[in-house]
């Protein structure tokens, strides 16, 4: 068992060729393998799969059970309010180019595709209209057909995750 | 009489697309969700029909609802497939009920008790735009029989005609005048309206179409008709207008509906769908009435919990692009199946 814990979110990543933590300062680092990069942002996973493709994963998720329960309506609204902003959505970017850089630099960008996936867990239900929004002014971006390797991105649900990636890399 | 005129409840029998359906309306904003063909527009023009027939000018009740349906048979409006059964359109308006009664000979309307005074002529905005194409329009309609029905001579007859605004609806109208960016004038002689605005005057065919949508709800709260009391059936209010024009439509929607004006809508849209939910407060009654298609006729499946609707195929359409949209990016289907 590989077990790895964000936020309130554990993925079992047993499946995984290999599995880099970008922060192992977190308190839930699970004593995994670090990449190294202390100068610039990154995803909370990148995940290299059985067909040598890689899974970039960063986790956002509202984890009530982490905050005193007095302060959970600020925290659920200041959580809301940054997720629907533009400094988010250049966060996300930030991470990628962060990674991409580091990789770079230390000539270890692979040349397998690449998902970046934003594992997105909000205090409510977002219909997927909304998140179908999110997910394309992300791509705006983030992705360019000229990039090599080829760079996917999504943004998912829990749910959505344990319907498409469930199989390989279980998280509950 | 109740303190405001209300239809509170339509029950329509082997009528158009229904075979057995019932409605309970709220007095604020009901919504008709639903894919094409489900019934709709006809549950709200049998409600127009139903309070058109107690304001002045009303068509007698033995050809109103054809005119407003725009059809001289009467058994057109039969569900196709009943059989040769009689088809029932009644409800309540007013705290009066009233029945209309179909067979294949022709109409019978029923309308007992009448409300104790003529009312107020109810609004029904079709689709289509008549704004721009309001010119001639009603002369024609007297010299030669046109195709259109009587929504549409109704809404052009209302854009036209002055009346005394006690509505105190001003404000929303002027914040709705920003949106068009100008006022709107008319020429009673041509019938022709205008968007008037720092520039100069613009006939309204040379405006765009979603514009002319909000002009049009401008005017209407302008000249008056549009008070508390009042009726709004509008169907497809999302049609040609931008999305971004739909928060204020709809913003102006529940404000009517909070100065006391009973609101129809029906929409394809996820926009006017998402800012109704996201708009309408606490004490706010917005109830949304699926209509589902089966075998047996459209069903109706009321919820006030958007969220709960079911079915939804605006909602439904969307999950399915954003699930598509998943399975190219992720390269993996909703099982977990790689598709490349």
């Amino acid at each position: 068992m590989s077990l790895f814990v964000e936020s309130n979110i554990t993925f079992d990543f047993t499946a995984a060729t290999k599995v880099i933590e970008h922060d192992k300062t977190a308190p839930t680092h699970s004593g995994g393998a670090v990449d190294g990069n202390k100068k610039w942002p990154g995803e909370d996973f990148r995940v290299e799969e059985a067909s040598g493709s890689w899974i970039w994963l960063e986790v956002k998720s509202w984890d009530p059970s982490r905050i005193a329960p007095s302060r959970r309506g600020g925290s659920r609204w200041s959580f809301i309010c940054k997720m629907k902003s533009n400094e988010f959505l250049r966060e996300m970017r930030g991470k990628f180019l962060g990674t991409t850089a580091f990789l770079s630099w230390t000539s270890k960008l692979p040349t397998a595709p690449i998902q970046f996936i934003l594992l997105f867990e909000p205090p409510h239900s977002l219909d997927a209209a909304l998140l179908g929004s999110r997910m394309t002014r992300m791509r705006g971006l983030i992705e360019d057909s000229r990039w090599s390797p080829t760079i996917a991105v999504s943004v998912l649900t829990l749910s959505q995750w344990s319907a498409r990636f469930g199989r390989d890399y279980p998280a509950y | 009489m109740p303190d405001r005129p209300l239809h509170t409840s339509l029950h329509l029998e082997n009528f158009t697309a229904f075979t057995d359906a019932r409605f309970e309306f709220v007095p604020g904003v009901n919504v008709f969700v639903g894919e094409n063909g489900t019934g709709k527009t006809h549950a709200m023009k049998v409600l127009y029909a139903a309070e058109r027939f107690y304001s002045s000018g009303a068509p007698k009740r033995e050809t109103i609802l054809g005119r407003v349906f725009g059809t001289d048979d009467g058994a057109e409006l039969i569900r196709l497939g009943a059989g040769g059964q009689e088809s029932r359109a009644s409800g309540e308006f007013c705290s009066a009920p009233w029945r209309y009664t179909l067979h294949g000979r022709g109409y019978g309307g029923q309308f007992k008790p009448a409300p104790k005074k003529a009312l107020q002529r109810p609004v029904f905005i079709p689709a289509t735009d008549m704004m721009g194409h309001s010119k001639g329009f009603l002369a024609a309609n007297n010299e030669v029989v046109l195709d259109f029905d009587l929504t549409y001579i109704d809404i052009v007859t209302l854009l036209g005609l002055e009346r005394r605004n006690e509505s105190g609806q001003n404000g929303r109208a002027s914040k709705l005048s920003a949106v068009i960016e100008g006022s709107i004038a008319y020429n009673e002689t041509t019938g022709r309206f205008y968007l008037v605005t720092q520039n100069g005057r613009l006939a309204m065919p040379m405006v765009a179409e979603g514009v002319r949508k909000v002009a049009t709800l401008v005017r209407l709260l302008d000249n008056g008709w549009l008070q508390p009391g009042s009726t709004l059936l509008w169907d497809e209010p999302e049609v040609n207008l931008n999305p971004k024009l739909m928060d204020e439509v709809v913003g102006a929607i529940l404000a009517l509906a909070r100065s006391g004006v009973q609101v129809f809508l029906a929409t394809h849209s996820y926009v006017i769908l998402k800012e109704l939910d996201l708009q309408a407060g606490p004490s706010d009654s917005v109830r949304y009435f699926a209509f589902e298609p089966t075998e047996n006729g459209t069903k109706i499946n009321p919820s006030e919990d958007l969220a709960a609707l079911r079915p939804n195929p605006i909602l439904d359409q969307y999950d399915s692009l954003y699930d598509r949209d998943l399975t190219r990016a992720t390269g993996r289907s909703r099982n977990g199946e790689p598709v490349r």
